[in-house]
């Protein structure tokens, strides 16, 4: 029996920034609304709910989906809290993905907001997605193991920093494409002024790590056949694959001989899942969104989801393979680290820039792939041990 | 050192048994041999992730090794570390086999760490906690 298909019929995204004003409320409303009125449904349509924060400590506020319910309408309908690190966004979609899949539910809603700036400790609640027993108690956060990655990757391969660096630089003038971004309408920033950008976890530059961002996202999906009624121009989930690698970069080295920090065996196995399943190959793929909060370690992800070739990735970025025009563009809507980290949004908006670009609805933007069909996002949960994979398929 | 202490406000306030329960691996470095397919695991896991064997023996692993993986120092520490800057994470391979991510002691700081340097385990302070309990484990020192 072939699966039953389920696409994305709507989509919502708030401003990306410092929001001293607003609540993480606020914003989730904002972005439900968004995509409720962009799917042509009210809330009453919606049979079933998640919602997605990667850091609640960030704003002090557990038991999110119980206050969100209200707060948006779905009373007396109830919605579930998905979790995942920095995948929390992702992982809420494959919730609702199967919901969808099962038949329980033919509208489903998935939202995600995080209030980065609600906490002036911020640092301190994300070191906790680390190991809190043996990385966070020792003083190890995500931030310097993953320059430990960079490092790998430049002695092994013999990738250069300004290689590196070009990443950023390429996503930064998509981010200045995206009014949803605080960076919209500023001018590009050069590759030299990437370089001038001191060390904060050495080899990784200030330049290559996130801001702490409020935002927040909201995704409709729905069965083919509602989805036929809603939209001329559905996108198909073909996919959604859940890896998952040893938190601890010991326990990685350890099991591959010395290849494990570079060669993600959770996010391989996850990608090649999705492609089994979509029927397509990595070099089929014309749009893709890699987890880029720190762009120290995305090259690892698109030599790990096959874009690129093992130890290929920073030059082929320098060379301009992820522009448009290139092999594969990536992060079009400038990634996490121009969009901003709202970890429970994040995953969503990856999912948000893909259906913008199936769509073919960049273009006004000036920042479409064109006739883009296939897109597919790795989304990354701490240092990997949780990595969510997926491919989207242009419908209509 | 600082002339003020770093003020360290937590979002949470983990009790000392929480330490405490971990001893065994935080000071002694003690792991687990799977009895099964002879797979070194650190720390300590319940199941073999390798196998799925649950013969697993507890082993104090070496307390030496080297240095395979350093970056540069790091200036940004997790609130609790602000008082020994720069500090240093490194990737270490123990004498009998496997890989532990761990801070390096460093005094005086030398201008850099290259890779292969033979190093020990120290028993070290980890953090500090500003109602007074320290919480302890192991670090690295380069052998001379
Ligand atoms: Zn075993």
């Amino acid at each position: 029996m072939a699966e039953k298909k389920v696409a994305i019929v709507g989509i919502g995204q708030t401003l990306h920034d410092v929001h001293p004003t607003r609540s993480w409320r606020s914003l989730l409303n904002e972005a439900v609304n968004k995509a409720l009125t962009d799917a042509k449904i009210t809330i009453d349509d919606v049979k079933a709910g998640y919602i997605s924060m990667g850091s609640p400590e960030q704003h002090g506020q557990e038991h999110v989906a119980g206050m969100a319910s209200w707060e948006i309408g779905m009373w007396p309908k109830g919605m579930i809290h998905c979790e995942d690190a920095c995948a929390s966004g992702t992982a809420a979609l494959r919730a609702g993905w199967f919901t969808v899949l099962s038949g329980k539910a033919d509208i489903v809603l998935v939202a995600g907001v995080d209030k980065n700036t609600d906490n002036i400790n911020g640092w301190e609640a994300i070191g906790a997605h680390t190991d809190v027993e043996w990385e966070y108690t020792f003083g190890l956060a995500w931030g310097p193991l993953m320059a430990l990655l960079k490092k790998l990757h430049m002695q092994r391969y013999g990738s250069t920093d300004e290689q590196w660096l070009m990443y950023p630089v390429v996503t930064h003038e998509y981010a200045t494409k995206n009014p949803n971004c605080n960076q919209y309408g500023k001018k590009p920033m050069t590759l030299e002024e990437a370089k001038a950008s001191p060390y904060l976890f050495g080899p990784a530059h200030m330049v290559e790590l996130c801001p702490f961002t409020d935002g927040a996202c909201a995704v409709v999906i729905a069965t083919e056949e509602v989805a036929r009624e809603l939209t001329k121009k559905p996108v198909f989930i073909e996919h959604i694959a859940v890896g998952s690698d040893p938190q601890l970069l010991g326990n990685r080295w350890q099991w591959s001989d010395e290849g494990g920090l570079l060669e993600w065996r959770g996010e391989i196995e996850a990608a090649n899942e999705c492609y089994s399943k979509a029927g397509i190959k990595a070099d089929d793929i014309d749009v893709v969104t890699v987890h880029d909060s720190g762009t120290c370690v995305s090259p690892v992800h698109l030599e790990n989801i096959g874009i690129f070739k093992r130890g290929e990735a920073p030059k082929k970025i320098f060379e301009g393979e992820t522009r448009i025009g290139g092999k594969c563009p990536c992060s079009t809507h400038g990634g996490m680290r121009w969009l901003g980290h709202p970890i429970g949004a994040s995953g969503l908006n990856m999912v948000h820039e893909l259906t913008l670009q199936l769509r073919g609805d960049a273009e006004k933007d000036k920042r479409q792939v064109p006739n883009a069909e296939f897109g597919m996002f790795s989304n990354e949960g701490s240092n990997g041990a949780s990595m969510i994979v997926g491919i989207l398929k242009r419908g209509g | 050192m600082p002339s003020v202490p770093e003020k360290i406000c937590r979002m949470m306030l983990h009790s000392t048994v929480k330490a405490w329960r971990e001893r065994d691996g935080r000071y002694r470095l003690q792991g687990v041999v799977c009895k099964d397919c002879g797979k070194k695991i650190f720390p300590a896991v319940q199941i073999c992730p390798y196998c799925h064997s649950k013969n697993l023996e507890k082993t104090e692993f070496a307390s030496t090794g080297k240095i395979v993986l350093s970056p540069e120092p790091l200036w940004y520490p997790l609130t609790g570390f602000q008082e020994l800057l720069p500090q240093y994470t490194v990737m270490i391979e123990l004498d009998d086999g496997p890989f532990v991510c761990a801070e390096l002691v460093h005094y005086p700081p030398p201008a850099e760490f290259k890779e292969g340097t033979r190093v020990e385990m120290a028993f070290r302070k980890l953090k500090r906690e500003d109602i007074g309990n320290y919480v302890y484990g192991f670090k690295f020192r380069i052998v001379e």
